[in-house]
């Protein structure tokens, strides 16, 4: 006994209602008992463990660490500045953790908004009264009373249905609607004709159904829930970054340790070793990296806001950028979900299937519009556009899926007629005549082959094909509407048009190396014709549909995915979910598009989840990482585009910051070796790592995509973003490069000063302070030159254009004012232990910085001709 | 060997009424008594009591119409004590008792009548929460196993006695790091056997992952109606430190989901 099978007593004996429904006491009493009925959010993290999560990732801890450190260093040795370095970067650790959680936050309060999938008024009848209530009170027993346009509020079994026809394309992903009755059903839930669903659509007629679930308990709870449960995948970016982040800390760690060990032996204090390796760790560690990789994909989650994607996490921008598999959908993703009629075949009797279209049809015109079954939409805006002309209707035979056609009874013009759309397979055999030349003339064994004929090559166009075909009545019929003798009229051709701005992305997906798999509740014909129409497909399609799916072994469902021009058709939500799970574990990056409640879970599941913001639903756009605001396919495109530029944008800047700590490192180095006056205090490396660096290492974050970068292929997934070469390049060439500079600039000044080697400087004494400040001075001016360098890794900035990154000159001019600040002014003088330089230093320096951007344009234009020449 | 007297907890929540129904199919596949009982706390509001006795005339119809033996208590006290105690009494063989969205199966410092009958029953109990009215009769039964099937007699008793009352399909659920080599495990693959041999049709299935949400997912996408979980083994320290997935399911079932606790 399930309760598509009981009969009509036995459903309210079931559910403990009556047909004058339950009463008010009962439906508060069930809704204590079964909750309110609504879609509730699962395992959502609380904001504050959200909160938490931002200042316990691993950089963060590192940081911890290192703030840890200084507090202590300043505890037993105070008097160092330490004090002041740590609560810096405790700074650095609260501003970061804040400024990514406004970020995220905002992202999904927008999209919280996009929220309004359940209807929010009902018509129900209790103590035997129909009344009104929101949605969410509706309870297990209630008896709802449906009308068209109406949303369904529950799961429910019929009970009273007349004309009553729903649209589950929310649920299913299939577009046809379902003519619903009251009478029991032994197949499965999801399939009989006398159960409604939450979440679909009323499209017309009328009835009454006895809910028997609310809430999460029905089909669109359920897939809500598992949508929840399903575990996501790690994004590339979190996963590089926690890599980048751990080769920081062991070569932080292990240079600190390894100069602990030298400064034991060559005879230095413990206490001198002690902070000597605690100035390497944090010279070592990037305190700027988060701050910046945070803006970074920020800015580029407003840019990608801009053309239309709503990013709702800060790591789908950068997934987004190495995807190299699209999975979409097709109606209303690739197409524009409004049925139309493509075309008409009716060589002798158009005038008559007009009319057929026109009133064989149950649509609404209402005020706001015509109002039904997307189908019956289609030919009835066509047959008033060809002028088909009107009736009176005195009687019908709704249609039915078993028959699949339509008969109506019209008075025309003072004439009586039969007239009758449906299924062409339907239809053809009760034809028995067509007009040709005015007359009417049987139809013969090569005139129904005729038919026939047109009718597959309609169908293998990928048309939804309506036969129209009518009969004059001499008087009214005394019994059922006669639906045989009948004269064909015509074909109708309905198709989904696509929309046209697709064919452009999938070229451009094309050229980027990325796949595109359509996964369809469709059927096959229908959505290769779609297909190959928009480009998707150039050669003979491979269909493999739903049920193909359940029954293929996971080993030969991997092989048939790596055929061309596949197509998935007549998926359900589990088939999706099962491809795009073997897609991954393929090694492929994926990115899911998806506009229903079925399209949730792959949604999830997916590196990257792409929904619809304007016809998708609620439960999608939770389940997404990005929200089409346009329902655009080619946004994705362009989306992509900016993802695969944070990625270059986020290795330029650790190129950049990298670099700086080299200089860093060297004055330490020669200090212990050589013995000379510590030519970089532990406040100017924090000037650098947090004060110079941080603006124009921003504004590489925002250079825009390079030129080609949608005509090269993914990054494949074994390519990291600190790479060996990346670390060559900062650490013994652009980082050497600073280092000279600066400790030039250094000696330049001891010596006009009249020191002399392994003479003693006091730390308070002038010479000693512009001499350090002059070493700070070569870092900051190299890296200024180093900022155009790191703009692009092989692209000359000449070729980017030198002012085309405005963000870099508003960098570098605020890298400027910040070091006058602390080279001109008392304040900086003293919170960084700095005193004037003169200007002869920075004539010294420009050459320096100079000679960087020469250096580093002559290797990318020798970088670029091996790579032409490899070409070839 | 099957049961020979049931008892179905009947309150004046409707959920008891879908709970009932198991009771009542289960009394008519095996023959077996049925005992409606109800316990009200003393000084129980008047519409309480009225639901109740509704609900429990509406299942003593139901159930004398289908020629079960059938039999109604009604207790005045704290359920806790006076059910384990009638249920000895008369003998049961097994226990029915639905499970309220508000009693945290699992949560031990909570002091709901469910935690007294799971330390007070000695008979077989079936601590069932509800979700929906419409699947009485479930069509596929979700039975989550460990790699070792404990108690293994009374589970494939309680089990082969709800299947075949329902002529429902078995699918047994294993959680595995290691399945893809070594297959289902053996103590599992031999209770499907035993269900087979009492003409049970039983599906084998595998999953991995975080147990509660596996199962959840695996109930969902293979359209399961009834989940018959095991009461959880795990102490109180273990359940603070890796979980209670039988609390978790439960407390957030997909679907009507029974733990069953053997008899001692």
């Amino acid at each position: 006994m399930r309760i598509q099978t009981l009969s009509h007593d036995e459903v309210f004996s079931t559910l403990l209602s009556t047909p004058q429904g339950i009463t008010a006491e009962e439906a508060t009493r069930r809704r204590a008992e079964y909750g309110p009925n609504e879609i509730r959010e699962v395992h959502t993290r609380s904001m504050f463990s959200r909160l938490a999560a931002q200042f316990t990732h691993f950089l963060a801890l590192l940081l911890w660490f290192a703030a840890a450190l200084c507090f202590l260093s300043e505890y037993l040795h105070p008097g160092e500045g330490l004090l002041r370095l740590g609560i810096a970067i405790l700074a650095v650790i609260f501003i970061n953790a804040i400024f990514t959680f406004i970020q995220e936050y905002r992202t999904e309060k927008a999209i919280e908004e996009l929220r309004k999938m359940l209807p929010f008024r009902v018509a129900v009848i209790r103590n035997g009264t129909e009344i009104e209530v929101d949605a969410v009170e509706v309870v297990p027993g209630d008896l709802v009373v449906l009308r068209e346009g109406d949303k369904v509020p529950a799961d429910a079994r019929v009970v009273q249905a007349s004309r009553l026809t729903v649209n589950n394309a929310p649920l299913t992903g299939e577009s046809d609607s379902r003519t619903l009755s009251d009478t029991p059903c032994e197949g499965e839930l999801l399939d009989c004709g006398n159960m409604v669903f939450a979440g679909t659509l009323v499209v017309s007629g009328s009835g009454q159904v006895v809910v028997y679930a609310t809430g999460m308990a029905t089909e669109f709870g359920k897939i809500a829930q598992i949508t929840g449960k399903v575990v996501e995948e790690v994004s590339p970016l979190h996963l590089e970054i926690t890599r980048v982040t751990r080769m920081v800390a062991i070569i932080a760690v292990a240079g600190g340790a390894g100069f602990f060990l030298i400064g034991s032996l060559v005879g230095r204090s413990f206490w001198d070793n002690f902070l000597f390796a605690i100035g390497i760790i944090i010279a070592t560690v990037p305190e700027g990296l988060l701050p910046t990789v945070t803006l970074s994909l920020a800015m580029a989650s407003r840019r990608m806001a801009r053309r239309n994607a709503l990013v709702k996490s800060l790591n789908a921008v950068e997934a987004l950028g190495s995807v190299d598999l699209i999975c979409t959908d097709k109606t209303g993703t690739l197409t524009q979900n409004l049925m139309t009629v493509k075309t008409l075949w009716s060589p002798e009797d158009p005038a008559m299937s007009g009319t057929v279209a026109r009133l064989c049809n149950n649509v609404t015109v209402t005020q706001q519009g015509i109002k039904g079954d997307p189908t019956e939409t289609a030919l009835y805006n066509y047959a008033v556009e060809q002028g088909a002309v009107t009736g009176e209707r005195l009687g019908e035979i709704p249609f039915d899926a078993d028959r699949k056609r339509m008969a109506t009874l019209h008075r025309i013009d003072g004439k009586l007629f039969v007239l009758i759309k449906g299924a062409g397979e339907s239809v053809l055999p009760l034809c028995t005549s067509r007009k040709k030349a005015g007359l009417s003339i049987p139809i013969d064994t090569s005139a129904a082959a005729e038919l026939k004929e047109m009718l597959q090559t309609m169908a293998s166009e990928g048309l939804r094909v309506i036969a129209l075909a009518y009969r004059e009545l001499d008087q009214l019929p005394e019994g059922e509407i006669p639906e045989e003798g009948l004269t064909f009229a015509g074909f109708m051709g309905l198709l989904d048009p696509p929309r046209p701005e697709v064919p452009q992305a999938l070229k451009d997906c094309h050229s980027a190396g990325i796949r595109v798999i359509m996964i369809t509740g469709d059927a096959g014909p229908t959505a290769a014709a779609i297909a190959r129409d928009i480009g998707l497909i150039t050669g003979e399609p491979v269909i493999i549909e739903g049920r193909e799916c359940v029954s293929m072994p996971d080993e030969q469902l991997r092989e048939e995915l790596k055929k061309d021009n596949l197509i998935f058709a007549r998926m359900s939500p589990q088939n999706k979910m099962h491809v795009v799970s073997l897609l991954i574990e393929g090694g492929h990056r994926v990115a899911v598009t998806g506009d229903g409640v079925n399209d949730a879970p792959a949604l999830k599941k997916a590196h990257v989840g792409i929904a619809m913001g304007l016809a998708g639903t609620s439960v999608a756009r939770e389940a997404a990482d990005i929200v089409l605001l346009d329902d655009n396919f080619a946004s994705i495109v362009h989306a992509i585009e900016e993802g695969r530029a944070v990625f270059e944008n986020i290795r330029n800047f650790i190129t950049y910051i990298f670099a700086s700590n080299i200089p860093e490192l060297i004055p330490y180095i020669g200090y212990i070796l050589f013995g000379i006056p510590l030519p970089l205090t532990i406040m100017q490396i924090l000037a650098v790592d947090l004060g110079t660096d941080m603006f124009p290492a921003l504004a590489l974050g925002a250079e825009k995509p390079s030129p080609d970068i949608m005509q090269r292929p993914p990054r494949p997934k074994s390519e990291h973003l600190l790479t060996r070469g990346v670390l060559m390049r900062a650490y013994l060439y652009l980082g050497l490069w600073e280092a000279l500079a600066g400790m030039s600039a250094y000696f330049y000044v001891l010596h006009t000063g009249g020191w002399s080697w392994s003479q003693t400087l006091a730390t308070t004494s002038t010479l000693y302070l512009q001499a350090t400040t002059a070493c700070l001075a070569g870092i900051i001016m190299t890296q200024i030159a180093n900022v155009f360098a790191c703009r692009s890794p092989n692209i000359s900035i000449f070729t980017l254009g030198i002012f085309s990154n405005r963000l870099v000159l508003a960098g570098i001019a605020s890298e400027l004012l910040l070091a006058a600040f602390i080279i001109y002014t008392p304040p900086g003088n003293a919170l960084f232990a700095c005193a004037p330089i003169a200007a002869s230093v920075w004539l010294l320096l420009i050459p320096f910085a100079i000679l960087l951007i020469v250096i580093d344009e002559s290797r990318k234009y020798f970088v670029r001709r091996s790579a032409a020449q490899t070409k070839v | 060997m099957s049961y020979r007297k049931i008892f179905s907890v009947v309150n004046e929540h409707t959920v008891s009424t879908v709970i009932a129904r198991y009771a009542v199919s289960m009394a008519v596949s095996c023959k077996a008594e049925l005992v409606l009982y109800a316990a009200h706390g003393e000084g129980s509001d008047e519409s309480i009591l009225r639901h109740t006795e509704r609900h429990l005339d509406h299942l003593f119809t139901e159930a004398f119409e289908l020629g079960i033996h059938v039999t109604r208590i009604t207790e005045i006290g704290n359920i806790g004590k006076l059910l384990p105690s009638r249920a000895q009494a008369e003998k049961a063989d097994l226990v029915f008792y639905p499970l309220m969205s508000y009693e945290r199966y699992g949560a031990d410092l909570q002091r709901h009548a469910v935690h007294q009958l799971l330390r007070a029953i000695s008979t077989d109990l079936a601590v069932v929460r509800a979700v929906g009215m419409a699947k009485p009769h479930p069509a596929h039964i979700l039975v989550p196993l460990a790699r070792v099937v404990g108690d293994k007699e009374r589970r494939l008793m309680f089990i082969a006695g709800l299947a075949g009352s329902f002529h429902s399909r078995v699918t047994l659920f294993h959680l595995s790091a290691e399945l893809d080599t070594k297959g289902m495990p053996d103590d599992i693959t031999s209770f499907g056997k035993l269900l087979q041999q009492q003409n049970i049709t039983v599906l084998e299935r595998s999953g991995r992952g975080d147990i509660g949400k596996s199962i959840t997912v695996e109930a969902i996408t293979r359209h399961n109606d009834l989940i018959v979980l095991g009461a959880s083994e795990r102490g109180l320290l273990q359940r603070l430190l890796f979980s209670n997935p039988a609390g978790d399911v439960i407390h957030q079932p997909p679907c009507n989901t029974i733990l069953f606790r053997p008899g001692r």
